[in-house]
């Protein structure tokens, strides 16, 4: 998958449970733990829109595109 | 949208016994009197020296000249003679075919080829009709068994123009009738193999509905 979504980082600063954040956003703790492995095909621009709120935090703070090829830094 | 899938499942259904229904009335006598010759056949004492077998073939002809004028029928309304000419015939010969053994069992396996094909294929809907009614739709299994389906719809056409062949050859070699041509006659209908194609591109249409469901179901 060459889009990550680095949900983890940001529920650790704002010290969220996955529980609290899945109910901010307004989808279920098991759709929350696909975007969060990385099996997501798609997000939906609203779902992103909600946790970003919940978080209080940009697009670019939880999404990181990495080059199958390279590995990120 | 199950009730209307069902009720075209009932047409299907309704189609097939009123096709069968007409097909047997129509063809049902000649049916049973070739059944009850070979039967009798069957039973009838063999020549000591070699084996003697009744065959009754029913065979399809083309005049060779195109003329007519070799057999007549009187038109009863006018009482008189029509010209007429073969078209098919149904012969019983009591002369011995050894040479058409192997022709006649290979006919006859690709007939049970047929049946069998035939068989699997009307599982494989009835399976597909139960799933859809329990809401499996764009499902691996039912994308599987559409293409099942056309490949079994594919092996009885080609079995099906193999057993007109073959007995084909067995016309050929056994009726010969004085200014007529047998033809090949009792093959394949092309529907058969455009259905069959048109059952392989719907299971690849289901592939492709199963494939956005589950991008749609990861879709968060």
């Amino acid at each position: 998958m060459s889009i990550i979504v680095n949900v983890d980082v940001m529920m650790a600063r704002r010290k969220m449970s996955s529980a609290e954040l899945a109910e901010r956003v307004g989808i279920t703790p098991a759709n929350l733990s696909i975007l969060k492995t990385g099996k997501a095909k798609a997000v939906r621009f609203s779902t992103l829109e909600a946790i970003c709120e919940a978080l209080k935090c940009q697009p670019g703070d939880i999404l990181e595109y990495i080059d199958d090829g390279n590995a990120a830094l | 949208m199950k009730r209307k899938f069902n009720i075209y499942c009932i047409l299907m259904l309704v189609a097939m016994v009123v096709g069968l229904t007409i097909d047997f009335s129509l063809n049902a006598g000649r049916a049973v009197k070739m059944f009850n010759e070979g039967w009798q056949a069957a039973g009838e004492d063999t020549a000591s020296d070699a084996a003697y077998t009744n065959y009754t073939i029913a065979a399809d002809l083309m005049k060779l000249d195109g003329q007519y004028a070799d057999h007549h029928v009187i038109d009863s309304k006018t009482g008189k003679a029509i010209p007429t000419q073969l078209a098919t015939i149904i012969v019983k010969t009591g002369q011995e075919h050894k040479d058409t053994y192997a022709l006649f069992a290979l006919s006859t396996l690709f007939s049970l080829i047929n049946i069998a094909a035939l068989i699997a294929l009307w599982v494989c809907l009835i399976r597909i009709v139960l799933a859809v009614n329990r809401g499996i739709v764009f499902e691996l299994v039912i994308e599987q068994r559409l293409r099942t389906m056309g490949i079994l719809l594919l092996v009885m056409y080609a079995s099906g123009w193999a057993f007109a062949l073959s007995y084909y050859a067995i016309e050929k070699s056994i009726i010969n009738v004085a200014g007529y041509e047998v033809i090949l006659s009792d093959y394949p209908a092309l529907m058969q193999l455009l259905s069959a194609l048109g059952l392989l591109m719907i299971a690849q249409i289901f592939s492709i509905g199963r494939q956005l469901k589950e991008e749609q179901a990861l879709t968060i």
